[in-house]
């Protein structure tokens, strides 16, 4: 009999999940027979029989997970002869790992000291190998990181139980072990000691999971001795708990004496003290411990109002507190600035926005009084940003466009508004679509329910084109560039027959709008016209469909969709993409945008561009690739 | 005195008070036989028996459920949920139940229970067994949230939580089960809850940290050390109700706080933290609250979890931020 065991299915995933079998026990297979559908986290695979025989047993039901690597199913070769005992023993036997584990560990007599897989402290059956840390044949040290196991839950590093000579290694990176089935033997030198199963012997068990009982996740160990206790400021040996006792029950360490090794207060002290001998620090009064505090010599002061005593360039100590909790107030340290003018000079105001002192006391650099000079503007409107409190040029500008604002403010209310008037009469009843716009709300509901829509965004940088190059022009041309870079986009794809058709061609249909509904108006063989050519057929169309005159056929054979909606307005879009065709190209509204051009920042002109494609007929590299192309050829200035 | 690290100081408090008093009672998914999932519980069922160490079903609205009846009788059970992110099924009960017991029953019931979870990120486990959704519980009042820091605390903290007459909420960092050492002395001594732990005396910016956190807050108190920075180190401990007193009286004196936590940014018990130095220290500080956090995502997996947890050059760069206001 051979046992097929499952392979990676090519994702490097660790198990794959049986969906169904497509064979039974006792069935005929021939070789490359599909024989069971796996799902990986990814995708559903049908792997193939490697043999032809008879199928003796499946390892596993639907919806059961098969490790990569294990057994999924024994055959029979054709022309193997089976006894009905052995057939009996697959049968029976739930997990061969178990036999080929056990075999490992009991049958090679030479290799001394078998270290069994221990528990690692979750209570998992089975841990897999990430990676062994050391060969065959290397020198071990007891506590020495031997290997990498990961368990559903954490990758736990193994140390050697014992110093030796690694003899041999019973699995490599990916393989399963099960807990308690051998995972390294260690030649120690002393007499080989032969370890059996040891799930019959719970003793055992125990044993080796105290030998690894340190590791569970990748934890850090250390055999640092820390002591709790220190001696503090104060000179008192103890512990911060102790003294967070201390200072609960209100009693001074200092009165204490210690009953612990080298006179050390302990917790049982300072509970055999009576409460609150002394006051202690909460006892004082907050306001006199802030006093004290590093905020400052004198009264306490609110961040607003140090900020601006610092600008003022004001000692807060200086300043008489009238504020909550004995504070010094943003109006005290205003009162104090008022109080320090010589005489004459006018008064401090408020930190409202106009303005913050007299322009005598405003610090500003010559150049920026000058600034505000040219402009008109007073530089006490102007609010100081800047270095101690001085106003700068970047204040001027706020200040100035306030003003502006102000005054646009003034122009607007002053001026009449006029809304704008109804563009057409409308009727009020609902009426049924008809001609073009019944077609397109059939189409694209129906479209939108079969295709798999995605989106691409992107922008050209058209700054380089020349004056009046024409728009719509450099997009066709830019459509067809693309369908030579990336041809998988200009295709037709059949959802049915799942075929797809690539085409040699571009038949380039361009959205127009008109008031009797969507029209898709095609240029056929649009990349072999002239450019000239190309504008010309487009106009023509756009004539036929205004004067009525476009017929079907000039309206059907499209294997690409342009729409220019940013003529109007909008600047990125997912429109419908209309099968067969694969995808539609959507051109938003050309905007400025600041380019860093070196050190140098430019306004440019930049072109938005959206592609919007049936992720059933193309991938997003081929979809990416197209639209990268057509920025290329968008951004070129030539 | 025998060398613990945090989880066997876990260990050891469990067994002190499943000796202390016959009350006590542990249960959770593999907490018997099997020794529990980190190891918290090894040696127990066989030391008091399966009667009193309960391996129970894989069902933590159960664990929770149970533990609440058994309160409610007098019994102190000690629950162990494996992983903080599978404490959910569980919510229901402790928050909708737990944590409202004593105030339903207008005293007349109250639940001397403790739910110990290992939580927190940093040893390459999957994101829900990385997370720390500390704020969940403490925004819930009845329940108290206790984060012991090192070995000494979790044993003297583990005590009290056992003993407290109320639902608490242990939550032990995983990340530093085994980090250090502590020379911890059995003697059954429990540390004071709802209150905070200095750990270092400084005068120019505090930082509050809480569980895994203290570790690298401390070392980066010693980084700044070097560069002229006096930094006030606070253990939080317990996160809910926590000890605002002992923080607002160390900012008093520095004028800056950084609080660092694992948790997300958003809606944490960091943000607590700064929004009650804002109502009440505003007069006191010289800089913008600092936090050093998590972000406002799901904890990456193990590549990643790196970049997420708060680094000690994290923490030591807020405070050079705070420190430039002067």
């Amino acid at each position: 009999m051979t046992d097929f065991k499952l392979p990676d299915l090519g994702e490097g995933l660790p198990d794959a999940e049986i969906v169904q079998w497509l064979v039974a026990e006792g069935d005929r297979i021939e070789e490359g027979q599909p024989m069971v559908e796996m799902s990986t986290a990814k995708a559903v695979v049908e792997i193939p029989s490697p043999y032809t025989g008879t199928v003796v047993k499946l390892h596993g039901g639907p919806g059961e997970v098969i490790d990569t690597g294990a057994v999924l199913i024994t055959f029979a070769l054709e022309g193997e002869e089976i006894t009905a005992s052995e057939k009996a023993e697959v049968l029976s036997t739930s997990d061969r790992q178990d036999e080929l584990a056990e075999s490992a560990g009991t049958d090679e007599p030479d290799l001394g000291e078998v270290f069994l897989l221990p528990d690692l402290g979750e209570g998992l059956p089975d841990a897999e190998i990430v990676q062994w840390l050391v060969a065959e044949g290397d020198a071990v040290e007891e506590g020495q990181d031997m290997v990498e196991m990961s368990t559903a839950k954490a990758v736990v590093e193994v140390p050697a139980p014992f110093t030796g000579t690694v003899s041999k290694l019973f699995g490599q990176a990916g393989d399963v072990i099960q807990t308690g089935k051998p995972l390294v033997a260690i030649a120690t030198g002393a007499a080989p000691k032969a370890k059996t199963d040891t799930e019959s012997e719970p003793q055992g068990k125990q044993k080796a999971s105290e030998k690894a009982a340190s590791v569970v996740g990748a934890m850090e160990v250390g055999d640092q001795i820390k002591a709790e206790s220190t001696i503090g400021a104060d000179g008192i040996k103890t512990g911060a708990a102790v003294r967070a006792l201390a200072r609960k029950r209100q009693i001074d360490l200092g009165t204490l004496a210690g009953t612990g090794p080298d006179g050390e207060v302990t917790l049982a002290d300072v509970r055999a003290a009576p409460d609150g001998r002394t006051a202690t620090a909460s006892e004082v009064p907050q306001a006199q411990r802030q006093a004290a505090g590093k905020a400052g010599t004198g009264a306490p002061i609110g961040p607003a109002a140090r900020s601006l005593a610092g600008s003022l360039g004001i000692d807060p100590s200086d300043i008489a507190p009238t504020g909550p909790r004995g504070s010094v107030s943003k109006q005290d340290v205003l009162e104090t600035a008022r109080s320090r003018m010589s005489g004459g000079a006018r008064p401090v105001q408020s930190s409202g926005d106009a303005s913050l002192a007299a322009g005598k006391g405003i610090k500003a650099a010559p150049k920026v009084r000058a600034y505000a000079r040219d402009l008109g503007l007073d530089i006490r409107a102007a609010r100081a940003s800047g270095p101690q409190g001085s106003v700068t040029t970047g204040d001027v500008d706020v200040a100035l466009k306030a003003a502006n604002e102000a005054l646009l403010g003034d122009f607007r209310a002053g001026g009449a508004y006029k809304r704008p008037e109804r563009a057409y009469e409308v009727s009020g009843r609902a009426e049924r679509l008809v001609g073009p716009r019944r077609v397109m709300s059939q189409a694209m509901a129906k479209a939108s329910s079969e295709v798999c829509h995605t989106s691409l965004f992107d922008q050209a940088d058209i700054a380089g084109w020349a004056e009046g190059s024409d728009i719509t022009g450099r997009i066709m041309r830019a459509v067809i560039a693309a369908s030579m870079v990336e041809p998988a986009i200009n295709a037709w794809f059949d959802g049915k027959s799942l075929e797809k058709t690539i085409h040699q061609e571009v038949h380039l249909g361009v959205a127009v709008d008109s008031p009797k509904g969507l029209f898709v108006p095609v240029i056929k063989n649009a990349d072999s016209l002239a450019p000239d050519d190309l504008r010309a057929e487009l106009n023509r169309l756009r004539t036929a469909i205004a004067d009525g005159s476009i017929k079907a056929a000039e309206m059907s054979g499209g294997t690409l969709t342009l729409s220019n909606f940013g003529m109007i307005a909008g600047r990125f879009a997912t429109p419908i993409v209309m099968p067969p065709e694969v995808a539609i190209i959507g051109i938003g509204g050309l905007f400025n945008q600041l380019v860093l051009v070196g050190e140098y920042v430019e306004e440019h002109r930049h072109m938005p561009v959206s592609l919007t494609f049936d992720h059933r007929a193309a991938t997003g590299g081929e979809a990416a690739r197209f639209l990268a192309a057509m920025i290329v050829d968008l951004s070129l200035n030539f | 005195m025998p060398t613990l690290t945090l989880i066997e100081a876990v260990t050891l408090a469990l067994d002190h008070e499943m000796g202390r008093d016959k009350e006590v009672v542990i249960l959770g998914e593999d907490v018997g036989r099997n020794g529990g999932v980190f190891r918290a519980t090894d040696g127990l069922q066989d030391k008091y028996g399966d009667q009193r160490v309960l391996d129970t079903p894989l069902a933590e609205a159960m664990i929770a459920g149970l533990s609440i009846g058994m309160a409610t009788q007098g019994m102190k059970p000690v629950a162990e949920i494996q992983f903080m992110g599978f404490v959910f099924p569980a919510l229901n009960q402790i928050l909708g139940a737990a944590a409202r017991m004593r105030n339903r029953t207008r005293g007349r019931l109250h639940l001397p229970m403790v739910v110990r979870m290992p939580y927190g990120g940093g040893i390459h486990a999957p994101e829900h067994h990385s997370e720390s959704t500390e704020a969940i519980f403490a925004h819930t009042p009845g329940l108290r949230v206790v984060v012991p820091s090192n070995p000494s605390r979790a044993y003297g903290l583990l005590l009290a939580a056992i003993r407290d007459p109320d639902p608490v909420i242990f939550l032990e960092p995983k990340r530093i089960y085994r980090i250090v050492k502590h020379e911890i002395e059995d003697d059954g001594e429990a540390y004071p809850l709802d209150t905070c732990f200095v750990d270092r005396q400084g005068d120019d910016v505090t930082f509050v940290a809480w569980g895994a956190m203290m570790h690298e807050t401390l070392l980066a108190a010693e980084m700044l050390a070097k560069e002229g920075v006096s930094a006030e180190v606070i253990d939080l401990a317990t996160v809910a109700p926590y000890d605002v007193e002992t923080i607002i009286e160390s900012v008093e004196k520095t004028g800056r706080c950084v609080i660092v936590a694992e948790a997300v940014r958003t809606g944490g018990v960091a943000s607590d933290i700064a929004a009650e130095l804002a109502e009440r220290c505003l007069l006191s500080l010289i800089a913008p609250v600092g936090r050093v956090t998590g972000y406002d995502t799901i904890m990456p997996y193990a590549k990643l979890e790196g970049r997420y947890l708060p680094s000690v050059d994290r923490i030591a760069d807020e405070a050079r931020k705070v420190m430039a206001f002067s």
